[in-house]
């Protein structure tokens, strides 16, 4: 069965294409509306940590020759980069507005991706799936990259164990409440403070995470945040500032969006994204899970 | 025969102390030298007009006003230059005049909210229990979203969110406020069955009959000072007074 010029299978499996492609934008997003609906901090260097996370990660397996490792290893070390970050420097400027750790965060991006291209050259590295993972499975409507596939299914149980941890944990509660009402909770005997501290962390280190993820996808540069950044960017602002639902919703959207269009129109890939934000904007400016006043 | 005078002076050391206390927002001088005193066990309310600089007083007891100058001492300790968050440690829980009950969470939740931080995590599952018992509205909607419920319910739900941590001493800002009649009965009856327990209570209220039929002592606020202070029961006898500073 043909649908215009393109067969429906082809369709159907640039459809999951387009699912694994969001699944990274899905990682990102999380961490970045997280930061932002919680701390109302802008967090530029987002994509620097994204970034981050794959060198660590790619470094590691040249060293162990384990995958698995880096999985772990890259969040981990991205998080507490991030630990680093909100304590040395984010943390000063806490009740100074939204444009001084926008600024902030703005230039580490260039210290960061400055220091990688000491640290590791100009040129990317290039970084292919792990053995056990090469290859392509039969998924009904055609054969389907074993790696996007494992990539679906990881950051799915990765987005189930944050709603755990978001909705049935203490700690959880305190961050939903704190993204509610800062005050209030301050005045219920929690230091803020370290909430914050956790949530930054966490954020960089999902940011870590799917920078190690994305690496067999597309190698790695270090440049390679720049366009994840402003991807999600609008993974936030189609999803919901602070929203994890409208995050994960926004992030398949968005990766669905880019898949589709590289295969209808290539050249259109890029304004697809911001044309999906545009529309969002005009019919929900609050995005399709946000709160209202999530910015004041 | 001796051990009475000491005892009284013991307990009529007071649990709050406010001395010389001055606050600012922005440039705008609010507090100008308010000082008061609060016995552990009373129930002192605070009268004013709007703008008297009441809400402020209550908000910089708990460290809420980003500029304040003076002396707050509670339990003894010198407090004025901490955090919220360690002066609920230190025993004192305060309910704003807006409620703040969060959003999104459901009653239970915003009573877990309130013990979270707590030493007396652990009897979490005791007091929402025990806070049921006193807040039989509560206790049938615990698993309902909390800002579904009328204002009286939320305002109860405040109230006993500030309480699952048994402080030492409640700050009440205006807590009758937009409730109905029938509601704030049944709330300032449970403010002298929280006396009764133990508790101290520094009252912000409009409402003045009812506020004085359960206060032991009254200060007036004008203009960011105290200008008058007395017991209940006399300032409830001088309505000249109660006309001067309350009549809105």
């Amino acid at each position: 069965m043909m649908i215009g010029p393109y067969p429906l299978d082809l369709l159907a499996l640039q459809l999951v294409t387009g699912v694994a492609l969001g699944a990274i934008y899905v990682l990102v997003g999380i961490g970045l509306s997280l930061i932002f609906g919680l701390m109302t901090i802008v967090n530029f260097a987002h994509g620097a940590f994204f970034m981050a996370g794959a060198y660590v990660g790619v470094f590691l397996y040249g060293y162990t020759g384990n995958f698995w490792v880096s999985l772990v290893a890259a969040p981990l070390a991205v998080g507490a980069l991030g630990l680093l970050v909100e304590r040395l420097l984010v943390r000063r400027l806490y009740g100074r507005g939204i444009d001084d750790p926008l600024l902030l965060t703005f230039g580490l991006s260039y210290v960061i991706v400055e220091s990688v291209r000491i640290l590791f050259g100009l040129t990317g590295i290039p970084f292919g799936a792990p053995p056990a993972l090469r290859g392509a499975v039969d998924i009904g409507i055609g054969y389907f990259p074993l790696y996007r596939l494992f990539l679906i299914v990881f950051t799915a149980l990765v987005v189930a164990a944050l709603w755990l941890f978001v909705e049935r944990t203490s700690f959880g509660l305190i961050i939903r409440a704190g993204a509610r009402d800062r005050q209030i909770v301050q005045v219920l005997g929690i230091d803020v403070s370290k909430v914050w501290l956790v949530v930054f962390a966490l954020g960089c280190g999902l940011a870590g995470l799917a920078g190690i993820l994305a690496a067999p996808l597309q190698g790695v540069t270090p440049e390679m945040g720049i366009p994840v950044l402003a991807e999600a960017f609008v993974v936030t602002v189609v999803g919901g500032m602070g929203s994890l639902a409208g995050a994960v919703l926004a992030g398949l959207l968005v990766g669905i969006v880019v898949a589709m269009t590289s295969l209808i129109a290539p050249d259109m890939t890029k304004m697809a994204i911001f044309a999906l934000m545009a529309l969002v904007l005009l019919v929900r400016p609050r995005g399709l899970l946000g709160r209202a006043g999530a910015l004041g | 025969m001796s051990a009475f005078p000491q005892g009284e002076q013991r307990a009529s050391a007071p649990l709050l102390a406010v001395a010389g206390l001055n606050a600012w927002y922005g440039h705008s001088h609010i507090l100008q030298g308010v000082s008061l005193e609060v016995r552990a066990g009373e129930i002192v309310t605070l009268i004013g007009r709007n703008g008297a600089g009441k809400t402020t007083t209550l908000k910089s007891i708990m460290g809420l006003v980003p500029r304040r100058e003076g002396r707050v001492t509670f339990a003894g300790e010198e407090i004025l230059g901490l955090p919220a968050h360690v002066r609920f440690h230190r025993g004192l829980a305060y309910v704003p005049e807006e409620r703040r009950i969060v959003p999104g969470l459901t009653v239970e939740e915003n009573l877990r909210l309130g013990i979270l931080a707590a030493r007396t995590r652990a009897r979490e599952a005791a007091r929402i229990e025990a806070i049921a018992e006193t807040f039989p509205r509560l206790k049938q909607r615990l698993r309902q979203e909390a800002v579904t419920m009328s204002g009286g319910e939320q305002q109860m739900l405040a109230i006993a969110r500030a309480l699952m941590a048994e402080p030492r001493m409640v700050l009440l800002d205006e807590p009758s406020e937009g409730i109905m009649p029938i509601l704030v009965e049944e709330m300032f009856a449970q403010f002298a069955a929280m006396k009764r327990a133990g508790t101290t209570i520094l009252l912000v209220e409009q409402n003045v009959d009812l506020a004085l039929d359960i206060s032991d002592r009254v200060y007036v606020m004008d203009q960011g000072a105290i200008v008058h202070h007395d017991t209940a029961a006399a300032l409830n006898a001088d309505p000249v007074i109660q006309d001067r500073y309350c009549s809105v």
